[in-house]
């Protein structure tokens, strides 16, 4: 019987071929912009080397201070600094790991020894545990330590791409480098982190302690720092925020005129992303909002198409559907085949959707996958978008648009059973 | 001889806003095993409406319809469809035949709802195709036949599912005379040769005098 | 006919009901879209008022004390010296048509700083984008005067006077005022410091997605160059123009060539960036968000032709007896078009007018971003034409080829169908 279904839903596909493609075009489009949103949304949430661990991360991007029991509500709003991370953060019981870096180290003159022209790179400066918060893949040689950390010892991660450029090859642990026309050790070499891991990405990375970081005052508070705490746990978050709470009480005792301020960080990856200027808070609210507008208004005009269309086809039929209920079909047998005609022209709507959404995962590259911040860095977007087109999401975008489609048919041909049968067999 | 179909004081009125019309009006029949009979009358006079009460195409609004001894009334959706498929045939005067499925897949159609299998199915179709005349036909589409040949695959349809009852309304009336009369001779040895019950609604005169029994409507009462 | 028209619609209603709302939403989001584009490419296009093409911005870094270059004990004078060397050296080079210093002030960085000014009671409203500059920074940047002049901006620079936009001029020198001459400060008191106007410039924008114009300039002097010979040097900005005919390979180029000379004290050369590569990165953002609403506005259309072809070919097939009747009756093929369109164009009217109350109820609720530009009776009506005609299109084109495949069958095959 299925397979008269489907006869019969591929006939009249064909026989319409104009009419078909409109519809299927339809379910496309739609599943091929849902996979356009899924997609963005993905690349910068979806967990992938070396940010693996985002969903149980949080992260203080700027620090905040004001005048202690003033009336000067102006604050210094920026990144914090070393001393002030190490007491408020690091010091941290709760989380698996807190790793402190620098905010934006200038980019660094590497070259080998001896060389004369040096080339220009990405340089961050962080403490051990950033290399325990994010999950670098190692060709050779291992990440400084604790010790390597304290002692200010000159050791650097550079990425593959920096030790194939200096050294013509890979394997260079051990070997020295010039970084700023000054020497170091090459301690490991990674593979290339994508532009698009917005907090783990440079291209050499380097002891906090080997470079004087421009401190900026208040008492310690603002600096040149930024801090990544791995949680051990997601639910263990509201206890973190809370003991940061108490340890930034306990700071601010110590102070005597200015007085540190978290603005309601630290955030999780989504509200890290979207926390851009130092002396606001991202208003969530209105950002998610926004975005479920754009997302309601993308699915609701398709599926206002689809549904018209599926509706108006199914009352052209209603005759065949009368016909058929005089020769014996139950309520039951009419509403399954239509429930499997819509379903072949959501799957063949579906198939060109997922064609459509690797050539919009192509020719949109540059705006789902780019930011201005990772354009500053001169490092490339190393991620093959197709590598976002995640199998679930595809197929929750093709149950939306079946669910759509056989609503809008099951409707008219619902009313049939109901009506006299004579009055659907002569209708027009 | 055996009573096939027994209409019991049948009234059917059709409402709407403004209007009532009485389509039937205390219609008493009763329709024999084996009976061709012809029902006459000019148009609106409620020919077709007896036929589909008949067929269980639509519900009287008082009295009670009997088929093969089965009380119609109290039956559900799932019942009448069952009921319909296995003891009714109908043939149109628009033959109504599924556009987007081809002559073999359009007369298998009753089995369909019968879970007969795919190969019976196929071998039922062929068979009663070739009886109608059109098994060089099976894999054409409506379409691309005559008003005669599609008539005649619809009323392999009606047959297929080897019903008691054949219900026939105009089935001739978009035909010209040479196709009626195969048409018509269809009819009768459907009649003849298997002893199935056929009601047919016609205006032709000369058609209905071909049958057993010929009753005529006036504004749905029935006069003779 | 108007009339028979309407009467066919009030009978499709049931069709036509789904078709009329879903031109209503999409007229009203697509107004929004085609407004907020409207309004940020009307910006975009706007003369910027300093060019950036071959233009270079370099920094200088700082040896770390473990370099083995290392030079101990420089005093905060020597290094000055060293800066303002570097500053010359770079200017040497053939291939650099002008150079200068700068903070904060070189476009398309993100970092500026800003402050309020003031002159006797009066005072601008918001702070204004305070660059500090050495004086060939306007050369660099190809900043002028009314009359088209660079060189009048530098020499105020050079004389220690303060160059400032015409917005600034507007709200501290009203009633056509000349400013040129006249006193500002930067503090509301009559201890302050007071500082010459020594020209206006023409408007210089911030970037092409903000209307932030209002600017003064001041020259870089050795008190706050000192402020930056420590570990701070990075954040001074040696911008460069480069003459066309040397802007290829330039950063390599300049690099070999400068790298020696370069290394002045515990300075070297540090990074060299593209400043119109800076400002694709930095504008990458906003381009993308255009991009993202553009194509938005070609989903939503072809959604809306898709739905009309599919809701007019229903019809016209399901009318084809009666397009038949009709050109047997006389009627032309163009005629019956004509009557579908008028159709889909009355639907479309129909929906754009509740479409129109909605969105001039919303303006003037403020709901609309008026940072570039007020919401006018301009802004929306020319939202609406732009809306209007995109719809049209999408209508015109969708009813277009059901009904014209209908027109073509002759009329006895559609009669037949009957």
């Amino acid at each position: 019987m299925i397979q008269q279904y489907f006869k019969q839903a591929w006939r009249l596909l064909k026989e319409n071929p104009v009419l078909s493609a409109i519809s299927i075009i339809g379910t496309a489009l739609a599943i091929c912009m849902i996979m356009v949103i899924v997609m963005s949304h993905q690349v910068k949430n979806a967990p992938y080397p070396p940010e693996t661990n985002r969903d149980r991360m949080l992260y203080v991007k700027w620090m905040s201070s004001r005048e202690k029991n003033s009336t000067n509500t102006g604050s210094s709003n920026g990144p914090m600094g070393y001393g002030f991370a190490k007491s408020c953060f690091k010091a941290l019981e709760t989380p698996e790991a807190v790793s402190i870096v620098s905010a934006f180290a200038p980019s660094a003159m590497v070259a080998m020894p001896g060389q004369n022209i040096a080339e220009n790179y990405d340089k961050m400066l962080t403490d051990e545990d950033f290399w325990q918060v994010f999950d670098f893949i190692f060709i050779d040689g291992k990440p400084y330590t604790k010790a390597d950390v304290d002692a200010g010892l000159r050791k650097v991660v550079i990425t593959e791409k920096v030790a194939l450029k200096t050294f013509g090859t890979t394997i260079v642990s051990g070997q020295r480098i010039l970084i700023d026309y000054t020497e170091f050790t090459v301690s490991g070499v990674v593979k290339d982190v994508s532009a698009l891991a917005t907090a783990a990405y440079s291209q050499i990375w380097m002891p906090i302690t080997t470079e004087i970081l421009p401190e900026g005052g208040a008492e310690g508070i603002s600096g040149s720092c930024r801090v990544f705490i791995l949680a051990k746990h997601k639910r263990d978050f509201p206890a973190i925020k809370e003991e940061a709470e108490i340890l930034r009480k306990k700071y601010n005792d110590g102070t005597t005129t200015y007085e540190a301020f978290y603005r309601n960080q630290p955030d999780t990856h989504f509200v890290f992303l979207h926390r851009k200027w130092a002396n606001q808070e991202p208003d969530m609210k209105s950002i998610v909002r926004q975005s479920v507008i754009v997302l309601v208004l993308l699915l609701i005009v398709p599926a206002i198409n689809l549904s018209g269309m599926m509706n108006s086809r199914m009352r052209k039929r209603l005759s065949e559907l009368g016909v058929r209920r005089a020769f014996g079909a139950s309520q039951k047998n009419l509403l399954s085949q239509v429930m499997w005609e819509s379903m072949l022209q959501t799957l063949l709507g579906g198939a060109l959707g997922l064609i459509f959404s690797y050539i919009a995962a192509y020719a949109l590259k540059g705006i789902i996958y780019e930011n201005s911040d990772m354009a500053f860095h001169l490092g490339e977007v190393t991620l093959n978008p197709v590598s976002l087109l995640s199998p679930a999401i595809f197929l929750y975008a093709l149950l939306f648009c079946l669910l759509l489609n056989t609503l809008s048919a099951f409707i008219p041909a619902r009313n049939v059973s109901h009506k006299p049968i004579v009055d659907s067999i002569h209708s027009k | 001889m055996e009573t096939m179909i027994l209409l019991d004081k049948v009234h059917k009125i059709y409402r709407t806003e403004e209007i009532e019309t009485v389509a039937l009006e205390n219609v008493n029949l009763e329709v024999r095993k084996g009976e061709f009979l012809a029902v006459m009358g000019p148009s609106g006079c409620g020919k077709s409406t007896l036929l589909n009460v008949m067929g269980l195409l639509d519900a009287p609004t008082s009295g009670k319809v009997i088929i093969d001894g089965k009380e119609t009334a109290e039956m559900k959706d799932r019942e009448l469809a069952r009921f319909r498929n296995e003891n009714l045939g109908f043939v149109f005067q628009s033959f109504h035949l599924i556009n987007s499925l081809n002559v073999l897949d359009n007369v298998e159609l009753p089995l369909l709802y019968r879970k007969t299998g795919a190969r019976e199915r196929r071998r039922l179709a062929e068979e009663v195709l070739t009886r109608v005349g059109l098994s060089h036909r099976m894999r054409h589409f409506p379409t691309q036949l005559s008003g005669g040949q599609c008539q005649r695959v619809a009323i392999a349809r009606a047959v297929i599912g080897n019903p008691s009852i054949i219900l026939a309304d105009e089935p001739t009336g978009n035909l010209d005379s040479k196709m009626g009369a195969e048409v018509m001779d269809l009819l009768h040895k459907l009649n003849c040769e298997d002893g199935r019950t056929i009601v047919m609604v016609t205006h032709d005169e000369s058609k209905a005098k071909e049958t057993s029994r010929i009753i005529r409507f006036l504004d749905g009462r029935q006069i003779s | 006919m108007f009339k028979h028209i309407l009467t066919i619609i009030k009978n499709e209603r049931r069709q036509n009901i789904g078709l009329w709302i879903e031109l209503l939403i999409v007229a009203l989001f697509l107004w929004y879209i085609v407004d907020n584009v409207y309004v940020t490419l009307n910006n975009y296009y706007k003369p910027l008022g300093f060019d950036t093409e071959h233009t270079y911005i370099m920094r200088l870094g700082l040896l770390n004390e473990s370099s083995y270059e290392y030079v101990k004990d420089i005093s905060t004078e020597t290094a000055v010296g060293y800066l303002y060397t570097a500053l010359e050296r770079i200017q040497r080079n053939p291939m650099i048509e002008a150079a200068s210093i700068s903070f904060h002030s070189s476009p398309h960085i993100g970092s500026n700083r800003s402050r309020n000014i003031h002159r006797d009671t009066l005072s601008t409203k918001y702070s204004v984008l305070n660059r500090t500059v050495t004086p060939n920074f306007f050369r660099v940047f190809k900043y002028q005067v009314e009359n088209g002049s660079t060189d009048e901006l530098v020499q105020a620079l050079e004389r220690n006077e303060l160059v400032i936009s015409p917005g600034v001029a507007k709200e501290l020198f009203p009633h056509d005022e000349p400013p040129v001459g006249k006193q500002v400060s930067f503090e509301k008191s009559d201890s302050a410091q007071l500082y010459r106007v020594g020209a206006v410039s023409r408007v210089v924008r911030y970037d092409n997605f903000s209307n932030w114009n209002s600017y003064f300039a001041q020259r870089i002097d050795n008190d706050f160059l000192k402020t930056f010979t420590g570990e701070w040097v990075g954040g001074l900005e040696f911008c460069v123009r480069v003459t066309p005919e040397e802007d290829h390979d330039f950063i390599r180029r300049f690099r070999e060539n400068m790298t020696q000379q370069l290394r002045l004290g515990n300075y070297y050369l540090g990074e060299i960036q593209s400043i119109p590569i800076n400002k694709k990165a930095f504008q990458k953002d906003d381009i993308n968000d255009l991009k993202m609403r553009m194509f938005i506005v070609f989903f939503l259309l072809v959604n809306i032709f898709l739905g009309i072809t599919g809701i007019f070919w229903f019809r016209t097939q399901h009318r084809r007896s009666e397009i038949g009747l009709r050109v047997s009756l006389g009627d032309t093929p163009k005629q019956v078009l004509r009557k579908f369109y008028i159709e889909g164009l009355l639907l479309l009217t129909t929906a754009m007018v509740p479409t129109m109350i909605v969105i001039y109820i919303l303006g003037r609720e403020g709901i609309f971003a008026t940072y570039l530009m007020h919401f006018t009776p301009g802004r929306y009506f020319i939202g609406f034409a732009i809306t209007y005609i995109l719809l049209i299109i999408m209508i015109v084109l969708g009813i277009r080829i059901p009904a014209l495949k209908a027109v073509k069958v002759p009329p006895a095959t559609a009669l037949r169908d009957e």
